[in-house]
């Protein structure tokens, strides 16, 4: 028996050591390998979702005419320029000489072949074509000139357009959508080999006006993020995206790069003051609610020091984050005698539904802020449901409870008045409505002067916070990790510059 | 023989029938896969074009009628999220599950076999207790926590094995060894309690006393007894690895069928979740089905007893 053990050990590490695992301190040089939570579902049809985790496996294949930048505002991609004829039509200049993957020539065609299925009825069923619906025609003037018209004045169409990837015409055409999920073609520095379960193999589009300087990209889902790092550390990864606070020192200990991005998020716990009586109805509990957390050390012991307690619905690289307010300080006694002079001295009972996953460590913020409202006797009872039940009663207004946790989003325009009309009267049906702030949220989605329309958000930042219809939290952040032997990483509101990073030397 | 046969496929196709409907129902409760689809922030009009589309907006009993009749023909439609047939994309998932299982089972199998013998014949060798205690404590193991070790050692520390995808015949060692570590103390224990019932019996006894001892006595007239009893711990340990190892593929990113089910459950993909769930209790029901046969044949007591019970007036 010993014999048998013995003869089985060796037999094991043999194998092993004979076909063991990619060479980490070699990797590879012509494969940049990253790892992601999951991939699309709609594979390499890039209409069926917006941002994560569909942007990491669309952004090397396709371009939009324009990206945002880190500071929130369009920056030039597919479109070298662009400015507004009048307050409904915009008019972008396309970059020269550039062609798909399959040779087809990018021209403005192509732009409004992209445009007019999205306006169809097909297109509009689509994630990017919900978010184009305030276009209403795109005419190609020239090859390389296109005017878009929209419905009403729209200060931010080229943020919107940032969303609107564009695809090979005949390649469209041919496949139709379910076909064009398998064999995908943009401009994009890559172009999909393969697209298997749980990973996709790009192979460099040497073609590309963005031509990648590692011939081979290979996305992986791995579902955990400790196994994302595991993999970093043992150099089967060059990158691991969307990783978790708790692995900072791990990540370090690696002698990886830990690469810290604002999300475009802050977490909030939103309230329902539509929907019959309730304490919330009184703005002097929902200022207390938002005095009697203590953000910042949920920031300092939840996520690990890396966000920031959140002041307003915008992030720092939002267009339209107003830099003169500050968050609610951590002021318990204020709290509680708001809370007096409102009539609820004795606290009330909070129950929330809450969708938890959707960010790192918010399982854990959540049960830090419910912690916190029970020290001035507010008595909240947390209830998690899924995303799909979630995203029911908020599309329908049917919320069970007053509160809920809600997230204000500036992705994908990155412009503050994206969350600020979803917590207004605006949205249908309005869980929150302050008519106060609706002239101010009227004039900033027609007002196109930069400066003006910054003043305007910012003023409107300042009527929210004070009459608040949320408790904000935090400012979530995004964690991603490169090797050692990566360099040129950049990541701009999640969409990772794969072309210019190079791996090792 | 045919007619055991013929009362199973009666039974399967009950099953499946009830499977089907419960599910079916329960699905729709989770939410509405139009607004999934849509976004959160889709216009109202938008969302009901979806519905028409995928027939989501007729009553419900229409809408469980149709999936029924389709059922029936094997047609479980096509995937809400991308668009393709669901059951092809679940017998592309439906292969890295079986190669991942048939591995685990075959460690565990071996590992339970040679331990739980040797624990079974040997009650008074040393380190027994020692290899009990350490068989009683990792049955307490979740698979993860294996899963993560085995990383770390094997991946991180000493880089001997791949610990993501389902690339080459080395990536399939880390998965199958953690689910085999979790699936193993179980079968143990039970080929451990067989073989030690059996050293007991009358047969081993006589064997003994005609000379037969050691490897051969175990294997000639221990094993074949003792093992009967862990056809049916098999059988189960099979059905589980079917159904999706999740933790497992989620930590190793394996392709599997576990892992399409629980995505397609959270996007609500009613078409790929039916699939999924009717290929997993067809798999399920037809390893217990032939373990079933197997046990039979195997085991003349069974027949007899059937025997017995058939010629009774």
């Amino acid at each position: 028996m010993r014999r048998f053990w013995a003869a089985a050990s060796v037999a094991l590490i043999v194998i092993a050591a004979g076909c063991g695992a990619d060479d980490s301190d070699d990797a590879p040089a012509h494969v940049l390998r990253v790892g992601v939570q999951s991939l699309p579902p709609g594979q390499g049809n890039p209409f069926t979702g917006i941002g994560s985790p569909g942007v990491y496996a669309w952004s090397p294949m396709f371009d939009a005419l324009t990206l945002i930048d880190a500071n929130g505002r369009p920056a030039p991609a597919l479109a070298l320029r662009w400015s507004s004829i009048d307050p409904t039509t915009w008019t972008f200049t396309l970059r020269p000489a550039v062609t798909f993957s399959n040779g087809e020539a990018f021209d403005a065609a192509a732009v409004v072949a992209t445009f007019d299925y999205l306006h169809s009825a097909a297109g509009k069923a689509t994630v990017v074509g919900q978010e184009l619906v305030s276009l209403t025609a795109a005419t190609a003037v020239s090859a390389t000139e296109v005017r878009f018209t929209t419905a009403k004045p729209d200060p931010i169409a080229p943020n919107r357009i940032a969303s609107m990837p564009i695809v090979a015409p005949r390649a469209w055409a041919l496949l139709g959508a379910k076909g064009f999920a398998a064999k995908p073609v943009g401009t994009g520095s890559y172009k999909l080999e393969q697209w298997s379960p749980g990973k996709a193999i790009f192979t460099a589009y040497d073609g590309s006006w963005r031509k990648p300087k590692v011939p081979r990209l290979e996305i992986t889902e791995i579902g955990d993020p400790a196994a994302r790092v595991q993999a970093l550390e043992s150099g089967q990864l060059e990158l691991a995206l969307v990783l978790a606070p708790d692995q900072l020192n791990r990540i370090r200990a690696a002698q990886a790069t830990a690469q810290v991005n604002p999300a475009p998020q802050v977490m909030s716990l939103a309230f329902v003051t539509t929907k019959g009586k309730t304490p919330l109805a009184d703005q002097r509990v929902r200022q207390a609610l938002n005095y009697a957390v203590d953000k910042q050390s949920i920031v300092d012991n939840v996520l690990g020091g890396l966000a920031k307690p959140a002041s307003q619905g915008a992030t720092p690289a939002a267009f339209g984050y107003a830099k003169g307010i500050t968050p609610y300080p951590y002021q318990p006694e204020t709290a509680r005698q708001l809370l007096a002079e409102a009539g609820y001295g004795n606290g009330f009972a909070l129950p929330a539904e809450i969708v938890v996953g959707a960010f790192p460590a918010d399982a854990e913020i959540y049960q830090a802020m419910a912690a916190d409202l029970a020290k001035v006797g507010v008595r909240v009872t947390l209830r998690q449901v899924t995303f799909a039940a979630w995203l029911d009663k908020f599309t329908k207004g049917s919320w069970d409870t007053p509160a809920f946790g809600l997230s204000w989003n500036t992705a994908p325009t990155l412009d503050a008045s994206r969350p600020y009309a979803i917590f207004s009267c605006t949205k249908k049906p309005a869980f929150f409505c302050d008519p106060a702030a609706m002239g101010l949220q009227a004039e900033a989605s027609t007002v196109f002067d930069a400066e003006r329309r910054a003043a305007i958000l910012s003023e409107l930042a300042a009527v929210v916070h004070d009459n608040p219809p949320s408790l904000l939290l935090v400012e979530q952040i995004d964690l991603n990790a490169t090797a050692k032997d990566v360099n040129g990483y950049r990541n701009d509101n999640r969409v990772i510059n794969y072309h210019e990073m190079t791996v090792g030397a | 023989m045919r007619r055991v046969l013929l009362v199973r496929l009666a039974e399967l196709v009950t099953l499946l029938i009830l499977i089907s409907t419960v599910l079916f129902f329960l699905l729709r409760l989770g939410g509405d896969p139009a607004t999934m689809l849509a976004g959160e922030n889709a216009d109202p009009e938008v969302v009901a074009q979806i519905r028409a589309h995928y027939g989501l907006d007729s009553p419900l009993p229409v809408q469980y009628l149709t999936f029924i009749g389709n059922v029936l023909v094997l047609n479980f439609g096509d995937s809400l999220s991308n668009g393709r047939p669901a059951i092809g994309l679940v017998f592309e998932r439906l292969g890295p599950t079986l190669s991942l299982a048939g591995a685990a089972i075959a460690i565990d199998l071996v590992a339970a076999t040679t331990v739980g013998t040797w624990l079974g014949a040997r009650p008074r060798a040393a380190g027994r207790r020692a290899v009990n205690a350490v068989v009683f404590i990792a049955q307490g193991i979740p698979a993860y926590i294996t899963g993560l070790v085995l990383i770390e050692v094997f991946a991180v520390r000493l880089r001997l094995l791949p610990s993501i995808g389902a690339d080459g015949p080395t990536s399939w060692i880390l998965p199958a060894l953690t689910l085999a570590a979790f699936l193993a103390p179980q079968l143990t224990r039970v080929v451990a309690a067989g073989v030690g019932e059996a050293m007991r019996e009358d047969y081993v006894r006589t064997a003994r006393a005609n000379g037969a001892g050691g490897l051969a006595l175990l294997i000639r007239h221990v094993l074949p007894n003792a093992l009967l009893g862990t056809v049916a711990v098999i059988g189960t340990q099979f059905a589980y690895l079917i159904s999706g190892a999740l933790l497992t593929e989620v930590i190793f990113g394996w392709p599997g069928l576990g892992r399409l089910l629980v995505d397609s459950v959270t996007r609500l993909d009613f078409p790929v979740v039916q699939a999924s769930v009717f290929v997993v209790a067809v798999g399920v029901f037809g390893v217990n089905t032939v373990l079933d046969l197997a046990f039979r044949l195997i085991d003349p007591r069974v027949r007899a007893t059937e025997a017995g019970r058939a010629a009774r007036p």
